[in-house]
């Protein structure tokens, strides 16, 4: 229903802006609309209300009319990374158990060899479908799945969290607020149109802004992008931006239009934000937000002037945004106050329905409705939030969230291995990259052929270890659990 | 294109990975990509052909960067 009302309210107010862009095409309104009614109606032949359609595609025009097309439907859109292996995929087809699939070329023909039987439709064709020529779809609530969001999980494997049309909307109530975003305004969607980070694009269309999507981040390709387009806001994360300085391009481009840069995803170092705001003569804006909490919670505008962090290290995200309520909160659950640290809670309309097809951790990471980020954070006495740690097993590689537990899964397959731990290493270039400490299961020790073998089969390339560390043995406490902040430092010290 | 000139795409390729032991793997025309490489090493790839070259590289050379080979290639062609 919300996405629905956008674009009956931008159909009314200007038809003939355009809404979208991408390398291939300029969208108005107008086509927008006509092109998610056609694809609506394409999508209600084969699911039925809260059945799952997979999106397997590069960043287009297309993925984000295929989000408005599966909700004007009923339909729940699952995007996926294209980047994942095969091996990743399928252990995501199985419990979603799509009844159809929206691909580009490659994506089709891995779905194609995947799951024999899939339904498939070219993503590439939905300019081109016929005119919707039944009744509009009845409207769906604003409460029924919308997107299942996949993330890296403790686990081991991915897990799906659930969002509605509620989540959008609150969030684009709160960017609104919060970034100012409006009719005029052109945004550039940098980031994946499959991560979470994609209700950002959703949230300036719902502003009747212009959305402007750039088919796969190189800094040479987005600087281009920000100069032809003319985009006056883009979000990308800090290893992007680090990029964008390094490239000899910037030199010749014209930024001028250029006012906004927001960023999130990871810290972002003071020197880039000195740099890059010196460079690309922009206001920074920091956004903190988390898949499970439906986007972006906290913000940190650019005339916002926070003191000293509470902890040294310590980074600000900001205040939370319209509609987020943030608490500190201790061990027992306690709200904490000024110069205590604590973990994140955050609660409002944009929280997750919950991870698709697993209640237990749904009512792990959701206590009567408020989400638990497990990030390690303080507040100060001006209201400011400050980030002391992730997740302490997250591993946070140029904006992208990898678990530990997916690798070591992996690793453990090697029949050189006895034992493996992965923790994050500190990265000038990445962040952090993830760093494996391995025991070798026999005289002839660790064969990292095998392991890169393995990682490659297995992992997307973006999941695998930056190095591979042999020791004698694992470090475990007496309850056999992994003290992975001893191999955090061992692995900071190399 | 000549031994040398592959031996200092490898190089260079090995460079801009975060493990560098990946491209040795890879035979001289496999894809990069599909042998391992990330997206955000192959942007790596493409500044530090930039800063061999001394000049930003063509949308085309971008595009073009998907193998040892083809690093070699364009580091062979010169500014």
């Amino acid at each position: 229903m919300w996405l629905a009302g956008i674009l009956e309210r931008n159909l009314r107010r200007g038809p003939d802006r355009t809404a979208l862009r991408d390398v291939r095409r300029n969208v108005t309104w107008r086509e927008f609309d006509r092109d998610v009614g056609a694809l609506a109606e394409t999508i209600g032949r084969r699911a039925s209300a809260g059945d799952r359609v997979l999106v397997l595609s590069g960043n287009r025009v297309e993925v984000l009319e295929t989000y408005f097309a599966c909700a004007a439907a009923g339909a729940v859109a699952t995007p996926l990374n294209p980047a994942l292996t095969d091996t990743e995929i399928d252990g995501i087809l199985g419990p979603v158990a799509p009844v159809l699939a929206i691909a580009d070329a490659p994506g089709l023909e891995r779905l194609a060899r995947l799951r024999p039987g899939l339904p498939l439709l070219p993503i590439e064709d939905v300019a081109e479908l016929p005119d919707a020529s039944g009744p509009p779809p009845a409207p769906v609530a604003m409460d029924a799945p919308a997107a299942i969001l996949h993330t890296s999980a403790t686990s081991g494997r991915p897990k799906g969290v659930v969002v509605d049309q509620r989540s959008f909307a609150l969030n684009a109530f709160s960017w609104m607020a919060d970034v100012g975003a409006g009719e005029g305004t052109v945004f550039l969607n940098a980031c994946p149109l499959f991560h979470g980070s994609m209700v950002i694009a959703l949230d300036y269309l719902a502003a009747g802004a212009t959305v402007c999507v750039l088919d796969r981040f190189t800094p040479q390709g987005c600087l281009t992008a920000l100069e032809t387009w003319r985009a006056g806001h883009a979000f990308l994360v800090p290893s992007m931006v680090a990029l964008l300085l390094e490239t000899r391009a910037l030199a010749g481009t014209r930024l001028d239009a250029l006012d906004l840069l927001l960023h999130g995803a990871a810290p972002m170092p003071p020197s880039l934000a000195d740099a890059a705001a010196a460079r690309l003569g922009v206001r920074l804006q920091t956004i903190y937000g988390i898949t499970e909490g439906g986007g972006p919670a906290l913000s940190l505008r650019p005339d916002d002037k926070p003191a000293a962090p509470p902890v040294p290290g310590a980074t600000c995200a900001g205040r939370p945004m319209l509609g987020t309520v943030a608490r500190i909160a201790g061990p027992d659950d306690r709200t904490l106050g000024p110069g205590e640290i604590g973990e994140l809670r955050l609660r409002g309309d944009g929280v997750m329905r919950g991870y698709w097809n697993e209640p237990e951790a749904t009512a792990e990471a959701l206590r009567g409705g408020e989400l638990n980020t497990r990030d390690l954070c303080g507040i100060d006495g001006d209201g400011f939030f400050w980030v002391v740690d992730r997740r302490t097993d997250l591993i946070l590689r140029g904006g992208q969230n990898v678990y530990p537990a997916e690798i070591e899964h992996v690793l453990r397959e090697a029949s050189c291995v006895a034992d493996v731990a992965v923790v994050p290493a500190p990265s000038n270039r990445w962040g952090q990259t993830p760093v494996a400490f391995l025991s070798a299961a026999g005289p002839a020790g660790i064969d990292e052929a095998e392991l890169l073998r393995l990682c490659v089969a297995h992992l997307a390339p973006y999941k695998r270890p930056s190095r591979f560390v042999t020791v004698e043995e694992i470090p475990r406490n007496p309850a056999g659990k992994i003290l992975r902040t001893r191999l955090r430092e061992r692995a900071a010290e190399a | 294109m000549p031994a040398p000139a592959r031996s200092v795409a490898r190089e260079l390729i090995r460079q801009s990975l975060d493990l560098p032991s990946v491209v040795d793997r890879l035979d001289d025309d496999d894809d990069l990509a599909v042998g391992g490489i990330d997206s955000g090493e192959i942007v790596h790839i493409a500044l530090r052909c930039e800063a061999v070259l001394g000049r930003a590289l063509t949308g085309d050379e971008l595009g073009r960067l998907t193998s040892v080979g083809s690093v070699a290639d364009l580091l062979g062609e010169g500014p």
